[in-house]
């Protein structure tokens, strides 16, 4: 139960006053309505001014207690791994959804994050079967959404 | 409770089967012989709840019946009907997507949204078409449209209006009015807003002196008096308003606009496909349950066929592109 | 109108599809990332193939109950399933950490309830005087009152006010992504045009609530992070429940009042009348400083609110035809599609539709207790379910359920960058809430925003020239000066802070 883990107010003042400039230089450039002074790029300038502000705010406290800085633990490296995996998955599943279909990129995705979570393949498999078969039945058998079939369209029904 | 609903279904069905032997004779030529085997998804590129959605969902649940496989209804909204024409373009012209492409069609390319045309879709039918209206609040000081455009003229840029967005069909609906009428474009300033409802709401509130929208969106309020219809930028009455004065007869530029929703796929629809559409939306259009909801909603029951909706589309484009250049929109 | 009323009770196909839609309508809301809008959305289909009476029945029984259900998750797992469970999502979750998750499910059931028959009572009585009132909202009127709704997300966080404005700011640009209202000018679209109608809300809050919880829970060492335990009988869960509604009596009454009102509002749903109860709640609360950190108080305030908010939607629906909510939206859709017209004719031309809505209402909200009480009864089953099982299942709907409102991959991309940045943010003790917020009322506030300008050609004291703006403004002005001063004299730091304790 250690106070926030990673937490470091400078890292992230530098980061968001970094963000709110980037945005501020890109909103700058938006056409102005015409005969008026304010457009599309007033709006996210306001939001980016209010960044910048709160960025540096951030950065000077993030300064002051810099002393207090909590280092990370050392299990972080595995669960970073553990993330980094489970992101992986959700990306596999968004670039492999429309070209390969539905169920055959469900089974995938659900067998990966539950093997990632700590479940045995052979019972990640079988989860992943049944919980595609469910998510068929839901979405597109009784809610009529269109999910796309890939290859196997030619046996889509 | 469902018996009502199944009375009117039957006797659909029967109208159907009647229609049916008509469009058969008429289409002994091309070869119409596909039909769906799964789902077919349709696009609209409005949101739920507005008349494109009305109509393409109605539109949907009869070629259901039709065709006998689910029409799932779609709203791919966005970027002022950009996302939805766009997706339906770029679909696989197999069949299994369709949509509702709207007179935005013609529009979008002109202000610079998007490159997408007519051209990259394939058209099957027309199934509605609706024009805008002159509205005011109950209370405004103009009764009719001479006194608006009067005041319009006298002090330009003093009133304001709203509908749709910046470069909107019912934009195009006002600003070309001006224009035609020799005021500049910008003399009551548009005032964009997202969708119709929208607008008549800020209309009702006084946030706005005008509103153009469809007159068959606003048709309810002004039966009720909430707000005061002008004109109808028509040269056929609104059925149930044939008192509202028509821009054809009262104006000297004799000035008219309507929208349209056609029922398209998706470029390169083969012909067997685009005509088995064809054929399944003549029925369906012409049957008595599509006259009975096109009745609720106060528009005509109209119909063109691929060809005759393939002109409108190359029509209309270069009228609108026109208009879109005369009020200094085009991109 | 009683006969109608007796008629909608005993009509057995009325009752049929109630009871069918109790369930699914509990079903969709306890899933995370299904909302009460997607749940409707989603029921339209089969509304075809009812008669209008039914089909009003059906959606008024869906959002009832999605609602309501939407705090399952929000206290079992801190997810809330619609956004409306979000205000006292932390409240619930720590009671449920403290192994008062029945109690507290019930207290907000039971609370929900009230605020549903409440909220449908005003709605009878108060419909054309309500619409009158509201009607007269134009943009200066609906800007102000988007922005006391992100004044009240400020409010209602904790943590420090640098950060709560840092992640108001973040989702306030993530609201700017898109077409701009003004000049319909694409920004930060990056060229794609599926970004032309900026980020997707469903999509963003799954990210932002469950991806981002999953990595935090797949990056928690194993065994440590464990699901609250249920240590309460049913019956003791019940009488504790009904104690706590009994002591917040005047909590409920207050809540499912102001519920209502800000439900007539247009562009004012649920979601905003659960903020705004909460945070009046606490600003009248003796222990302001236990909520979000496990207070039962909010919980009553914001459930009964976001329930009577429902009915309030209906007002102008009903009477103008212009919807409340997206929910509302639709039935309206629904409504012409069967040849109604919603106005005020309707009361006097379709009285039996006017009076079927306020039956289901009652209807639905009675028939809620006893599915409600068993869908808490068998929570705990969900609970016994391993993480490992569960979080994979999670995942999938969640991916599924954001694919579906899109139809498009971009749902899926939406997802993933939002759970990264809802991941970082919490890691750095950032409150996600103001960002959600940001994300759901900066297009609003913007659109009405620019409208304003555009019609006082960029004169800001019209902002102040209409009475009910001059109202709404000068009430948000005064609470932006409590924000200030909140900022200058920051609470002791006694008070830990909003994330979780991990």
């Amino acid at each position: 139960m250690s106070t926030m883990s990673a937490r470091n107010d400078l890292m992230s003042g530098l980061m968001l006053a970094g963000l709110g400039a980037l945005v501020f230089a890109r909103a700058t450039t938006f056409p102005a309505l015409a005969g008026m002074a304010y457009g599309p790029g007033l709006f996210p300038s306001i939001a980016a001014i209010g960044l910048m502000i709160c960025g540096a705010l951030l950065t000077i406290t993030g300064v002051r207690k810099r002393s207090v800085r909590v280092t990370r633990k050392p299990s972080d490296r595995r669960a970073s791994g553990r993330i980094a995996l489970l992101l992986l998955t959700v990306l596999g599943y968004g670039l492999l959804l429309e070209p390969l279909g539905f169920h055959p990129a469900s089974i995938l995705a659900v067998t990966s994050a539950a093997c990632i979570f700590g479940l045995p393949l052979l019972r990640a498999l079988l989860l992943a079967v049944l919980l595609t078969v469910l998510v068929h039945a839901v979405f597109y058998s009784l809610m009529h959404v269109p999910l796309p079939w890939g290859v196997l369209t030619p046996i889509a029904w | 409770m469902l018996r009502t609903t199944s009375a009117t279904l039957l006797l659909s069905a029967l109208t159907l089967f009647g229609t049916s032997l008509q469009a058969q004779a008429a289409n002994t030529d091309t070869t119409c012989d596909w039909t769906p085997q799964r789902a077919v998804t349709f696009i609209v590129p409005w949101g739920t709840g507005g008349g494109t959605d009305a109509n393409a969902r109605r539109m949907a649940s009869l070629l259901e019946e039709e065709m006998g496989v689910p029409f799932n209804v779609v709203n791919r909204t966005g970027g002022n009907g950009v996302v939805g024409h766009t997706v339906l373009a770029r679909s696989r012209p197999d069949g299994y997507t369709i949509g509702a492409a709207t007179v935005e069609i013609d529009t979008m390319h002109w202000v610079g949204l998007t490159p997408l045309t007519y051209k990259d879709i394939t058209p099957i039918a027309l199934i509605h078409r609706s024009s805008a209206a002159v509205l005011v609040n109950r209370e405004s000081p103009y009764d009719t449209l001479d006194a608006l455009l009067d005041e319009a003229r006298a002090n330009p840029g003093s009133l304001t209006a709203s509908g749709t967005s910046q470069g909107g069909i019912w934009h195009l609906a006002l600003a070309g009015m001006l224009k035609a009428e020799g005021l500049a474009p910008d003399a009551i300033r548009w005032i964009p807003s997202q969708g119709s409802a929208s607008a008549l709401k800020e209309l009702m509130a006084g946030g706005v002196d005008v509103a153009t929208p469809s007159m068959s969106e606003a048709r309810t309020l002004v039966q009720q008096d909430e707000i005061t219809p002008l004109a109808y930028m028509s040269d056929t009455p609104a059925p149930g308003l044939e008192q509202v004065p028509l821009t054809a007869e009262v104006l000297d530029s004799g000035w008219t606009l309507s929208s349209f929703v056609t029922v398209s796929g998706p470029k390169g629809l083969p012909d067997n496909i685009a005509c088995a559409y064809e054929q399944a939306v003549d029925k369906a259009v012409h049957s008595q349950a599509w006259a009975d909801f096109k009745q609720s909603q106060g528009t005509p029951v109209v119909f063109e066929n691929r060809q005759q909706t393939a002109k409108t589309l190359a029509e209309e484009d270069q009228k609108l592109g026109d208009t879109i250049k005369a009020i200094g929109l085009a991109k | 109108m009683m006969t109608d009323l007796v008629w909608v009770f005993t009509n057995p196909w009325i009752l049929l599809v109630v009871a069918a839609c109790t369930f699914y309508g509990t079903f969709i809301g306890a899933m995370p990332g299904l909302t009460a809008t997607m749940a409707v959305a989603l029921l339209v289909p089969f509304t075809y193939f009812m008669d209008p009476m039914v089909a009003i029945s059906a959606i008024v029984a869906t959002t009832t109950t999605a609602i309501f259900a939407g705090d399952i998750p929000g206290a079992l797992m801190r997810m809330p399933g619609t956004p409306a469970s979000a205000a006292y999502v932390d409240d619930a979750h720590q009671r449920a950490r403290q192994g008062k998750a029945r109690s507290t499910l019930i207290v907000s059931l039971l609370g929900a309830a009230f605020g549903g028959l409440a909220g449908v009572t005003i709605l009878a009585i108060m419909a054309p005087q309500l619409a009158r009132f509201a009607i007269r909202f134009s943009s200066f009127e609906t800007f102000w009152l988007a922005v006391l709704g992100l004044t009240c997300a400020l409010l209602t966080s904790n943590g420090s006010v640098v950060k709560c404005f840092a992640s108001l700011f973040i989702g306030l640009l993530i609201a700017s992504i898109g077409i701009d209202v003004a000049v319909g000018y694409p920004r930060f679209t990056f060229g794609n045009y599926e970004l032309f109608d900026g980020v997707s809300f469903i999509p963003a809050i799954i990210g932002l609530f469950a991806l981002s919880e999953l990595l935090r829970s797949v990056g928690a060492p194993k065994g440590e992070l464990t699901m609250p335990s249920i240590r309460e009988p049913m019956g003791a869960a019940l009488a504790s429940a009904a104690r706590t509604l009994w002591r917040f009596r005047l909590n409920m009454v207050r809540s499912s009042t102001l519920g209502t009102l800000i439900g007539a509002l247009p562009g004012a749903g649920a979601d905003i009348a659960a903020w705004v109860c909460y945070a009046i709640s606490r600003r009248c609360s003796s222990t302001p400083e236990a909520y979000g950190h496990g207070e039962i108080e909010g919980i009553v305030d914001g459930g009964s609110a976001n329930n009577a908010a429902i009915g309030g939607a209906w007002t102008p629906a009903l009477v103008f035809g212009i919807p409340g909510d997206s929910v509302t939206a639709i039935a309206i859709g629904v409504l012409l599609l069967n040849g109604m017209t919603p106005g005020p004719h309707i009361f006097t031309d379709s009285p039996l539709i006017v009076h079927t809505l306020y039956g289901a209402f009652a209807l639905s909200n009675l028939m809620m207790i006893p599915v409600g009480l068993i869908a808490i009864a068998l929570s705990s089953l969900v609970l016994r379910i391993p993480r490992r099982v569960l979080m994979p299942v999670v995942l999938l709907f969640s991916l599924v359920g954001a694919w579906a409102i899109t139809g498009s991959t971009m749902a899926i991309w939406i997802v993933l960058a939002l759970g990264i940045v809802g991941y970082l943010m919490e890691d750095n003790g950032f409150p996600l809430a103001p960002a959600i917020l940001g994300i759901v009322l900066g297009g609003i506030v913007e659109q009405n925003f620019m409208t304003s300008m555009m019609k006082a050609q960029g004169n800001l004291l019209a902002f102040f020239d209409r009475p009910w703006a001059a109202t709404l403004g000068g009430l948000t002005l005064l609470l932006w000066v409590l924000l200030l001063v909140r900022a200058i004299y920051p609470r002791p730091p006694s008070t830990p802070n909003a994330t979780r304790d991990h």
